[in-house]
């Protein structure tokens, strides 16, 4: 991976301001911040491209009045670091007014479509998955030992308490209400070890269970464990690699237990640790997430943690928001 | 489908230790990634330096 370079990450962090962000709603949203990001993609190397799709995902090196230094698509450190120094070269020659040029320093009208919806004062959890060591002799040998990925779990204040049963007595338990099994089941407990998937729809979820119980107290704070399983398939005609036909007689799922150390702080109203596990068995493959060579059930682990306070920790999960959130149509802007 | 077994402490405490990132995964983050390209941009005219954005479809930071 490019930034795992020591000098891709030193120039990134030294020249210029880093952003990572996810361009998918960028490329249509109707407002300033949407306008601006075609302004600088349409100079790059996804100009105009609509075949065979239109994405324009790439690195873009950029002024803040949207001139474009360099840009490229690639995974390649070497290709990167290229486009760096290109754009640094060219940031040369730029006077010092001109690298202070205009920008619009106010905030922007914005799209409805695309609110804001971190949930401040909730809970923000980091998700990391991974594959799990195969028993020796499994039919499909682990190729990508290193593979890991990432995504973040988002509940509002509100559903904070969702976790925590009525009374704060030990032996005390609560079944976690739909919103919050399903949130897990549809949008977390998925295989993104190696590449994006797409979401579970609610028919996939075949039985979900997530219940929390009180096994000490120690003054203000409450300590739980979290149990559950989850059993997620599907089955139907999809393709199992980037742009390629649909294969009919697919199958995919995660079939998984839970297991969760919590302790919440009642003063605060805030969980101090979060813990989750998952632990159980994947199979199949789709479009984007590289198993065409790794079909047969295997194991998959998932972790939840609490997330820090770096903005790169405001990242939104990897879902549509008004799904993930269970809002109904109704509400939606796109749907009005 | 076969009924899975609770987790117990032990295994529990085994797969949060295996799960967990390592140093060695989180190179990349290590970069004071900005995750807001309006954000960015105001910051790149105050401090004067161009803006790095690394944009795909799904937020970079996570699933892709």
């Amino acid at each position: 991976m490019a930034f795992a370079d020591p000098e891709v990450i030193r120039l990134a962090s030294e020249s210029f301001v880093p952003l990572a962000e996810d361009c998918s709603p960028l490329q249509t949203q109707q407002d300033a911040k949407g306008a601006f990001f075609r302004l600088v993609a349409e100079q790059g190397h996804y100009a105009g491209r609509t075949v065979p799709s239109a994405t324009r995902q790439g690195q873009y090196a950029f002024t803040a009045d949207g001139t474009l230094l360099a840009s490229v698509n690639t995974r390649d450190a070497d290709t990167m670091l290229g486009m760096m120094r290109q754009a640094l070269a060219r940031w040369g020659t730029f006077t010092a007014g001109e690298r202070g040029r205009g920008v619009d320093a106010g905030a922007y009208e914005r799209d409805p479509r695309h609110p804001d919806f971190y949930p401040a004062g909730g809970l923000v959890l980091k998700q990391t998955m991974r594959d799990l060591p195969r028993p020796e002799g499994h039919p499909s040998p682990q190729q990508r030992p290193e593979a890991i990925n990432f995504d973040y779990a988002w509940f509002t204040a509100d559903e904070v308490r969702d976790f925590l049963p009525e009374a704060a007595r030990v032996g005390v338990s609560r079944a976690l209400p739909r919103r919050i099994v399903r949130r897990f089941a549809r949008f977390h407990l998925l295989d993104s070890v190696r590449g994006e998937t797409p979401p579970w729809r609610d028919e996939n979820v075949q039985a979900a269970t997530m219940t929390t119980e009180v096994v000490a107290l120690d003054g203000d704070r409450v300590h739980l464990r979290l149990d559950g399983s989850v059993l997620n398939s599907q089955g139907g005609s999809w393709a199992i690699k980037p742009f390629q036909e649909q294969l009919a007689g697919m199958t995919r799922g995660y079939h998984c237990r839970l297991r969760g150390e919590l302790t919440f702080d009642a003063r605060r109203g805030a969980f101090e640790r979060f813990d989750l596990v998952a632990v159980g068995d994947r199979w199949g493959g789709t479009e984007h997430n590289s198993r065409q060579d790794d079909l047969p059930a295997a194991p998959m682990g998932l972790v939840f943690q609490i997330a820090g306070g770096a903005p790169a920790d405001r990242t939104p999960p990897h879902a549509n928001l008004w799904d993930y959130f269970d809002i109904p149509a109704d509400q939606s802007p796109s749907n009005r | 489908m076969r009924t899975l077994e609770p987790l117990d402490s032990r295994a529990f405490e085994e797969a949060l230790a295996f799960i967990t990132p390592r140093a060695a995964d989180m190179k990349w983050a290590s970069i004071p990634w900005q995750t807001d390209l309006w954000e960015a941009r105001q910051i790149a005219a105050a401090r004067k330096k161009p803006v790095f954005a690394w944009m795909m479809n799904g937020s970079p930071l996570s699933c892709v």
